[in-house]
């Protein structure tokens, strides 16, 4: 969390995690590097049980923090054998990331191969550790493991120093490839008390020993010493791959980690300083009371008198104040990263992140006498929020919560460029989010709560010369408007050509000049598409195969995998409609067309084609309908979701059949 | 901060402003319509002046002022210039103007963020740094005017220059002006330049020549894709420098000759290899017959044992580690490598040569054989043979030897030798050798409703058989299951088996042999009365190059290939067809394209081919690309065997 909290979170990176180097613990987890024939033995396999197709292995991987005061001492290391190119590439260069406060130390690294039955080892020479200053905020070492190739195995280790930290590193078990051996310990002073949260699918022993870490399949070990200080450690085995699957959020909602959290810290006074003991607390002391950060936009902040006014003046209610304000906000202020979050120094730049612009926004708001605050959430790369523990690294994301005069609310965020006032991101819909006032009220950003309501109506009537006349009107959902606009950058030739060239598949000739599309630039109004064209009937033939289906709501499945893991996460839910008239002509009739279908699962999920073909009008309509009234569905039910899909793709590749009369 | 404007620019530019304060001239309604139309920013004045002091101290002053009118034009108001340990910034200086000519800001210097390179690019380890700076305004239209004063320490450095031309960008006046004196010229050659340039050269007293390029008035083009032949596609000034001195080695670019011959010496004698390894070489290859034999072992060796890392920090952007240090660590870029693998075959008694490229699929016409120039971003081994040179791709630890995949195919390159440089053209994939072949056979079954059953036996050659061929060979099972379940456009589908086989023909050639069996949704479709079969599922074997204006710049086709789809189904005896598409033959200077159908003893059967030839086609046969492409999508929808279902 950036902002003026003391506090940086060390985000472990995942070439870089943090292990300890002890030697005897080393040795006696099963990996002893000094024994030849344990190495010659690892250097000779080419697949391991816990996963015959594992790029790499870890085959240890250990951490610890060394807490004293307000700085810790930080260890790592790791053993991995190297099993394909891409590993190697990923594993075998190592970049450690170097902020403010913190002293690297202690680098070391080296690879080990079989050459014609003799072990080798190759080192890494201090000249091959390298400096890098990326810019002014971060500095890295970078190192190449050298002598690496398929079958190495690598070892390396470092230490660091950080002061000024008031928080531990989090410790994933679980990595991108199998782990076979993960233990993590943290030493904390006698003045600090802790939370640990540990996501884990095993239960975690309570062992009587630490020794006991070395062999156990899971278990942890806690010491508390009086006054001095507590020691905790968990040690962990066969941890699998963590796998990314797509349609679902970020890997730190899953993956196997241990937190420890400080809630609070005894001052030199004795008194209790309580940092993330709840979300109230939190929210309170380091959000709403702090005036350097959030707790700016409940300052007067009587610099934005003036333009406030000036926006405001012809505003007639609150709702139209509040547009006013978030649509100024929105055209007058770039979003750049940049970490500036200085309401005041937004608005004389006239650019800040997405903290800066929206506290900008809100300030405003409140300065018209509106109801708005800030709302403070984790967006859905990163971990979503708990109800039970303040995480303040998490926080990525802050938007407007707005009440209008009559109760309704409304999330409001002036970097939303493509999107109406009212609506977020999907990235935002992440669950649990807070509110920042003087109550400190949680929220719940559901991604169930807001949907794309797509509509496309197809007419097709008779003209002379055995001709066909069709007129198509499409009015796009909230999102599919907002991914039409994304990359254009305002400009809609790129959409226009690519509409047009997928009508190549269909039968319609575009008649030059009929195509339109609205609202591109107008992001609180759907895009709306309308188009005219011809079919023609081909006068030597007297049968006619039709696809109605002139955009299809999906081409492919996209659910591609035969099997999942994780859960299924949509990100909003769906109501696709397309409706087809078709007025016959004289001397023409349908012959022939597909049976009306539905597919339902858990009636949250559902696709129909329905026909209907009315003789004496000489009409045939279709209606096909996909909707979805929940986004999240637990793995075990991949399949039910595969085979609506399936069931979709199929029916909208079916066609029906004209046949002209014969006189 | 002052902005430093020579006098000869302010004699000779109408838009250059003479104090800080008087912008009027940039108010936007000044600029003509002409320039407006199709534009997201205009260039109102673009001048660079460069000035070569001497061999290690050039200094290149640009000024440059562009109205941004919307956001597609913003990326034009972002400033990002590089540097390294052989250049460096002097001076930037920025200032924000509003759309009436009025100063609105001016740019501070800490507002400009230097970054390093390293994770923004391939490299490991470089000297490469970057400045960035933006107003991030976004009040349109409104103009930045930028200055940038860069010192280059040698003469090698010296960059082309261009005019800023594009489909969103028009430029009302560009200039470029550079000083050499007359014992140290500087080359130069220009591309697409407008009819109206004015070009002029100068000779002073003191022995110095000013040459410069003025143009104006450039409206922004419309796209169109395919249409660059050559290695520019907006007015460009090569500059390419005569003797030059770089990291205290001296060379000259004035021929291939010497720039080869300078690239050979820069490299030269640190090719020496641990006595050990020499000894392991021979040992290696003294049973191999053949000299294509021993390179292919002695690369795979190399493949197995090296990986490719670019540490390219100063010199070693253009001078290769040694082959010892290769040795000792296991890694190099690709001038490591390739002299590395140089060294093996020189411990066999082999002779190869570093060979100078620009690699890229697209980029086959960069190399101007007129102009000598270091317009080069890679390299590769050549062992020159009697007949049929092998071509060694470094950097692949897939490729074998004597296949170099289309990164680097049918190119002219500059091979260094003790002799010099001299010019050579890598062998072109035509479609007899790039192509693919797939077969699918499945058996419409009535009374299955749920789907079909699909075998596919597919031949993938050459550098159409590379994406898939090298994906299979890197990747885990599992990642590869998913490939396969991605990779064919069926609407949906599920792989029940798979298998790949590696093949290598006699010249060289991989290719990749691929066995399917899946179960497909929405290739056979059923009405009440009838059942489709779709026979044209499969992908456009066109490349897109829709665009919206008039075709007036000639169609490149780059690559030469082949796509042929040979499909079968078996339907039940006595089954009715009620239609049958008929065959399309269509022949083009630059494309083939034929279908034939074939129903006998109840199996239909498909033979779809198209080839493409390479060349450059003038406009006007852009109407019939564009027509075979909408032809061919349309079939995904028309090209269906109609059959009557049996009444139950």
């Amino acid at each position: 969390m950036r902002g003026k909290i003391n506090i940086n979170p060390m985000k472990t990176l995942s070439t870089v995690s943090l292990t300890l180097f002890s030697s005897v613990l080393f040795a006696q987890s099963g990996i002893n590097l000094k024994d030849e024939s344990f190495l010659k033995k690892e250097l000779e396999k080419t697949r391991y049980e816990i996963d015959s197709d594992a790029k790499a292995i870890i085959l240890f991987e250990e951490g610890s923090v060394y807490f004293e005061d307000d700085h810790y001492d930080y260890k790592y290391e790791i053993v991995a054998k190297l099993l394909s190119d891409e590993a190697i590439e990923h594993l075998a260069e190592v970049t450690i990331p170097r902020r403010e406060n913190m002293v690297i130390t202690g680098i070391s690294a080296e690879s080990f191969n079989l050459n014609g039955g003799k072990i080798e080892r190759t080192k890494l020479e201090s000249d091959n550790i390298l400096k890098d200053k990326i810019d002014d905020k971060l500095k890295v070492i970078k190192f190449n493991i050298p002598g690496v190739k398929k079958g190495s195995i690598i070892h390396y280790s470092y230490k660091f120093h950080k002061s000024s930290a008031v928080s531990v590193p989090e410790w994933p078990f679980q990595n991108l490839y199998p782990t076979l051996y993960s233990k993590y310990s943290v030493r904390l002073p006698g003045t600090f008390s802790c939370n640990s949260i540990l996501r884990s699918g095993k239960v975690f022993k309570e062992a009587s020993k630490e020794k006991e870490l070395e062999t156990c399949d899971a278990c942890q070990f806690t010491e508390k010493y009086e006054s001095t200080g507590s020691y905790m450690a968990w040690a962990t085995k066969n941890i699998p791959a963590f796998v990314k699957e797509p349609f679902s959020s970020g890997k730190d909602n899953f993956m196997e980690r241990i937190k420890v959290m400080i809630t609070s810290v005894y001052l030199s006074n004795g008194s209790k300083y309580k940092l993330f003991n709840n979300w109230t607390d939190f929210s309170k002391k380091f959000l709403y009371d702090n005036k350097e950060y959030i707790g700016q936009v409940f300052s007067p902040n009587n610099f934005l008198d003036d333009k406030v006014n000036e926006i405001t003046k012809s505003a007639a209610s609150d709702i139209e104040k509040a547009k006013s304000i978030c649509n100024y906000v929105k055209l007058h202020f770039s979003m750049v990263h940049n970490d500036d979050d200085n309401i005041k120094s937004v608005f004389r730049n006239g650019k800040g992140d997405v903290f800066g612009i929206n506290m900008l926004m809100i300030a405003m708001m409140k300065k018209a006498g509106l109801d708005c605050d800030p709302v403070v959430l984790s967006t859905k790369s990163n971990e979503r929020l708990s109800s039970l523990y303040p995480s303040p690294y998490d926080l990525n994301y802050l938007v407007g919560y707005f009440k209008d005069g009559n109760n309704k609310t409304y999330l409001l965020d002036a970097t939303a460029y493509n999107l109406p006032f009212g609506t977020l991101k999907p990235e935002c819909y992440n669950g649990y989010a807070r509110i920042v006032n003087e109550t400190g009220d949680a929220i719940n950003l559901s991604p169930d709560e807001i949907k794309d309501k797509t509509t496309t109506l197809v007419s097709i009537k008779p003209v002379e010369n055995n001709s066909l006349s069709a007129k198509v009107d499409v009015k796009l959902g909230i999102f599919k408007s907002m991914d039409m606009r994304k990359d254009a950058k305002g400009d809609s030739t790129d959409a226009k050509n690519k509409l047009i060239q997928s009508l190549a598949e269909s039968m319609i000739s575009v008649t030059p000049g009929t195509l339109s599309i609205k609202n591109f630039n107008n992001p609180d109004e759907p895009i709306t598409m309308h188009y005219e064209g011809v079919i023609k009937l081909d006068t030597a033939v007297s049968t006619f195969y039709i696809t109605p289906y002139l955009s299809k709501f999906y081409t492919k499945n996209p659910f591609t995998a035969i099997e999942r893991n994780l859960p299924v996460e949509l990100d909003y839910n769906e109501d696709q409609t397309l409706i087809y008239n078709f007025q016959l002509p004289e001397n023409y009739s349908i012959d022939d067309f597909p049976k009306s279908y539905s597919i339902k699962f858990d009636n949250n999920m559902s696709f129909s084609n329905t026909y209907n073909y009315d003789v004496e009008k000489k009409t045939l309509t279709m209606a096909s309908k996909f909707q979805t009234t929940a986004t999240t569905y637990p793995a075990i039910e991949y399949k039910n979701i595969r085979a609506v899909f399936e069931k979709m793709v199929e029916e909208q590749n079916k066609k029906f059949v004209l046949k002209r009369s014969h006189i | 901060m002052k902005k430093l404007i020579n006098i000869c620019i302010l004699a000779t530019l109408p838009f250059a402003l003479h104090a800080k304060e008087n912008y009027e001239a940039l108010a936007v309604r000044n600029i003509p319509d002409s320039l407006k139309s199709g534009a997201h920013a205009t260039f109102r004045y673009d001048n660079t002046v460069i000035n070569v002091v001497d061999i290690e101290n050039v200094k290149s002053v640009r000024d440059y002022a562009v109205t941004i009118f919307d956001e597609k034009g913003m990326v034009f108001s972002q400033l990002v210039e590089s540097y390294n340990k052989a250049s460096s910034i002097e001076d930037i200086d920025a200032t924000l103007i509003d759309a009436d000519g009025k100063e609105i800001q001016s740019l501070k210097q800490r507002d400009i963020q230097d970054r390093s390179t390293y994770g923004l690019s391939f490299e490991f380890n470089s000297d490469q740094r970057m400045k960035f700076f933006s107003f991030q305004y976004k009040n349109y239209p409104y103009t930045v005017v930028f200055h940038i004063e860069k010192k280059l320490k040698s003469t090698f450095l010296i960059p082309s220059w261009r005019a800023r031309v594009s489909t969103i960008s028009s430029v009302e006046n560009a200039q470029l002006t550079i000083t050499h004196p007359d014992d140290l010229p500087t080359r130069y050659k220009e591309y697409e330049m407008p009819a109206n340039l004015i070009k002029k050269e100068t000779k002073d007293s003191k022995g110095s020549t000013t040459n410069s390029w003025q143009i104006s008035n450039l409206a922004a083009y419309k796209e169109q894709p395919n249409s660059q032949a050559g290695n520019f596609d907006a007015p460009t000034v090569a500059l390419s420098p005569s003797k030059f001195r770089l990291y205290e080695h001296e060379g000259d670019l004035n021929s291939w000759q010497t720039m080869g011959a300078f690239f050979y010496q820069l490299n030269d004698g640190r090719d020496e290899l641990p006595e050990d390894k020499k000894a392991l070489v021979k040992s290696m290859v003294a049973d191999e017959p053949t000299v294509y034999g021993k390179v292919q072992k002695l690369y795979a060796y190399m493949q197995q044992s090296t990986r490719y890392v670019a540490d390219e920090y100063g010199i070693s952007g253009w001078q290769t580690f040694e082959a010892k240090d290769v040795c000792r660590t296991g890694y190099g870029d690709c001038k490591g490598l390739v002299n590395y693998l140089k060294a093996l075959l020189k411990a066999a008694d082999i002779t190869a040569y570093t060979t100078l490229v620009y690699g890229g699929a697209e980029d086959i016409d960069r190399l101007d054989r007129t102009f000598p120039d270091n317009n080069f971003n890679h390299v590769i081994l050549c062992v020159p043979q009697q007949k049929d040179t092998i071509w060694v791709e470094c950097t692949s630890q897939l490729c074998p030897a004597g296949y170099l995949s289309d990164f680097t195919s049918d190119r002219d390159v500059l091979i260094t030798t003790e002799h010099g440089g001299w010019l050579a053209h890598t062998p072109a994939y035509y479609e007899n050798v790039n192509y693919v072949n797939r077969k699918a056979v499945m058996n419409f079954d009535p009374a299955n409703t749920n789907n079909q059953v699909v075998y596919l036996t597919n031949v993938y050659s050459g550098p159409m058989q590379d994406p898939t061929s090298n994906f299979v060979k890197t990747k885990s099972a599992k990642e590869v299951s998913e490939m396969v379940n991605k990779k064919f456009s069926f609407p949906s589908y599920a792989v029940k088996t798979y298998h790949y086989d590696h093949q290598l023909n006699d010249n060289h050639i991989p290719s990749l042999n691929e066995s399917i069996e899946a179960d497909v949704n929405g290739i056979i479709n059923s009405t009440q009365k009838r059942t489709f079969i779709n026979m044209a599922w499969m992908r456009n074997p066109m490349e897109d190059l829709y665009q919206l204006s008039p075709r007036t710049l000639p169609i490149v086709l780059n690559e030469s290939y082949a796509i042929t789809d040979s499909i079968e189904v078996t339907i039940p005896a006595g089954a009715t067809i009620e239609n049958m598409p008929t065959d399309i033959e269509t022949k083009l200077p630059f494309a083939l394209y034929k279908v034939h159908f074939n129903f006998k003893d109840d199996k239909i059967t498909m033979v779809r081919t198209f080839k493409q030839i390479k060349g450059v086609y003038e406009a006007n046969l852009y109407e019939a690309y564009q027509k075979l492409y909408k032809d061919i999508a349309s079939e995904k929808n028309k090209l269906n065997v109609v059959i009557l279902n049996k009444a139950s």
